[in-house]
This record gives structure tokens, sequence and C-alpha cells, in this order.
């Protein structure tokens, strides 16, 4: 599975309508084009969203530091997560989320994951996610 | 209390959240999993479960307010950080609990538990802080 | 030949800060102090670096508890992750209790809580979650 691949977005990610925009050794980036469908009873976009757009781009960059057969072999999965929710977005707007791993060891990979709204490029979250890395056998 | 169309996000519809209860103070949701929940590892994706801590602590805030202050002043969280501890597949059905540990009068701030139900496995624990944001000047 | 760690032995650090172990039972530790001027903060209230130096104790001396002090001592946990919150001020002269609670110990992760309140009363003060990773048990020497 390589990042061209439509799987590689989750099933979620792909349902909510986000795409891979471009993706580098540690960073994945992923934009969504937000509508009514997104949004909370008070007409902004539900942060739900921008949480997990931010936890699938560190997800995959830490696939794609780790490389699709170690992933695939013992798929990494977030254990930790932490946000701040900055600002607000209207729907309409265009959100991007880049995630940048920080390190990956034997059992954890951490990383970081930023959201902006690209009209004024403005940061809307930042987050901090830990990834546990099952033990192969023996 | 039945579900209150009035409450519900038409983000909580996308996902196919159900509003189960909702009280000062507490509020419990539910989601049968499908495919469309999955992320590449087959398990539920960590946004879901994150979307639903959160509303429902929004939620639980929101009945504590009273809907005609959260109409006119709406709440919203500024940070949040959850533990994710087992795996949940399509076919499970999440129950998720939001209970208020602190109401201020501008700071909100709660924790929220996913279980599966049937062995009422804990998934996953967070919590929310909310604030009433200042208006601009 | 290394010393286990017993109940009730704590860190330097932890000892120097002024606190207290009440209580150490499988799954509970319940630990106290007693704040005072050495505790506070530029703005008159309880620096939050005591409350989470305390909880990251408790949580850690919690999972020692439970996983038993051997296996802790061949295969040792640490802290990773933790996020606190600080929900009521503290003054001086205020008798603090932190309580622990194992949310879930795993092979190689373990998940906890601590919780501070005033003596006596049921607000809570502080809230803390902590994740541990636990080490790969060494071989026998």
């Amino acid at each position: 599975m390589n990042p061209d691949d439509p799987e590689f977005v989750s099933a979620f990610t792909a349902f909510l309508g986000v795409e891979l925009a471009e993706s580098g050794d540690d960073f994945v980036r992923l934009v969504l084009d937000t509508d009514d469908r997104h949004t909370r009873s008070e007409g902004d976009v539900h942060e739900g969203v921008v949480l997990a757009m931010m936890d699938s781009a560190l997800g995959m960059a830490i696939r794609l530091k780790r490389g699709i057969e170690a992933s695939t072999e013992s798929p990494h999965a977030t254990i930790e997560m932490s946000a701040s929710l900055i600002r607000p977005v209207q729907p309409g707007e265009r959100l991007i989320v880049e995630g940048r791993v920080s390190n990956v060891g034997e059992l954890l990979a951490t990383g970081e994951a930023e959201a902006r709204r690209a009209s004024d490029d403005e940061v809307v979250a930042v987050s901090r996610l830990t990834f546990v890395i099952p033990n192969r056998g023996g | 209390m039945t579900q209150d169309e009035d409450r519900r996000s038409p983000f909580l519809a996308l996902v196919g959240a159900t509003i189960e209860e909702a009280r000062e103070g507490y509020a419990r949701l539910s989601l049968k999993l499908e495919q469309k929940h999955t992320n590449p590892n087959g398990v539920m994706h960590g946004g879901v479960v994150t979307t639903l801590l959160d509303e429902a602590l929004a939620i639980a805030v929101g009945a504590a307010r009273g809907v005609d202050a959260v109409r006119a002043q709406p709440h919203t969280a500024i940070e949040m950080n959850a533990s994710f501890l087992a795996a949940a597949r399509e076919g499970d059905e999440l129950v998720v609990e939001g209970t208020l540990l602190k109401s201020g009068r501008t700071v909100f701030f709660g924790e929220a538990e996913a279980r599966k139900r049937g062995d009422n496995k804990l998934i996953s624990k967070g919590r929310v802080t909310f604030v009433i944001p200042k208006r601009p000047a | 030949m290394v010393e286990a760690h017993q109940p009730g032995q704590r860190s330097a650090f932890v000892e120097e800060i002024g606190a207290e172990v009440e209580e150490w039972i499988e799954g509970y530790v319940r630990m106290g102090l007693r704040v005072d001027e050495r505790h506070m903060n530029a703005h008159g209230v309880m620096h939050g670096g005591v409350a989470t130096t305390i909880m990251d104790e408790l949580t850690g001396a919690l999972i020692a508890s439970i996983r038993g002090m051997e296996v802790m001592f061949a295969a040792p946990h640490s802290t990773v992750d933790m996020s606190v919150s600080f929900i009521g001020g503290v003054s001086i002269g205020d008798d603090l209790i932190f309580e622990g609670r194992a949310t879930r110990v795993g092979r190689s992760v373990a998940f906890a809580e601590a919780e501070v309140r005033k003596r006596g009363e049921d607000k809570l003060v502080a809230k803390g979650k902590f994740t541990y990773v636990i080490a790969q048990p060494r071989s026998a020497a």
C-alpha cells in the first residue's frame, strides 16, 4: 500500500471527504473542504473533524516513516492524544492538517499535528499524539 | 429524554451517533460501529471516539447551562485529551458517557468514557475543557 | 544485588516537597501534603508543578502496587505522557490528599489517574492522567 492507494486514507477520513495533499519522509498533509455536514449546532465546523484529521495525518506520517511493510506487520495504534483547539472554522473553509513525526522508537512513536485554515493560514488547532507499536512474537 | 433535535450537531448526525440521555452535568451517546468508522487497521478510528467524548461533554455542559444560555453564548472546547485503551471493531456498539467535573462561570471541565455495550469494556477515556469565549470588543 | 523498592519509600524529590504516603495497598495509593510557603507560585497560589510531581509519584506507586515489586524491578515502568488539569486554587495551609486509580495495566503500557482534593471536601482541586510504558524484562544476570 503506497500513498497513492485510496485505502491509505482511512475509511473514516475518506467518508468525511478528507484527501491526501502531500507526503514526505516524516510528514503528511491532508486537506478537507468543509461543508454543512461537518458542523455543530452552533454553525461552525465540529472540532471532531479537526481531531480526526490530526490523528490520521500523524498516523499516516508514522506509517511512511516506519515503512509500509513494518506498519502492516505490526500496525501502530494511537494510545494518547492531547489537543488545543485555538480558532473556529466556518463551513466552506478549506482545512489543512499536517502531521509531523517526532520520534519512532521500539515501542512508541510520537509526533505533532497542526491544523490551519487555508484562507488566512491561521492555526486552528495543535496536538500531540503517542502511538504504540505492538510487539511481534518472540 | 429522547433525542433533542435542537441539541444534535449535523456532524454527530453524519457520524451516526444517537443521544440517549442528557441532563444537567451528564450526557450519554451511543454509536453502532460500521465500516465507515474504521481506520487502516480495520478498527475504530480515534477521531470517531474523540468526537463522541467531546460531544457528550458539550451536551452535558449545555444541559447544565440551559438552552437559552447556550444559544446566547455558545461554549466551545479549547483543550482535550484522550487515552485509547482498547480497540473497538465494526459491529461493536459504543456507549459514551460524559460527566461534568467543574462548572464555573466561564470555564467548564469534564471527563468522558467510551465503553463497549455488552461487556462494558473501557475503550477510551478523555477530558475536555470548555470556555464561554469573551465577546469581541 | 539491589534493594527492592519498599512501600513507603519515595523519590528524594517528592520527600523534599514534603508529601507523605498515607496508604499503599494493591490498587490504591493515597498521599498527603500540607501546603506551605515553599509550594507557592508568584501569584499566591500553589505552584502547579507541586501537584503534578506528587500525582506522577503516586500513579507510579499505584502501578507498582498492582504489578508487584519484583516484577517492577525486573521491568521498570516510567511516565511517557501526562495531562493535568488545575481546577481549583490552593492556598498556604491547605491540607491536600492525592488519590490514584489505575485505569488499565497492560503488558507494555499502563494508564492511571490521580485526583487532588482538600481533606474532607468532595470538590476536585486537580486531576491528572498518566501514561506509562513498561520496559521489556531484563534477563536474569
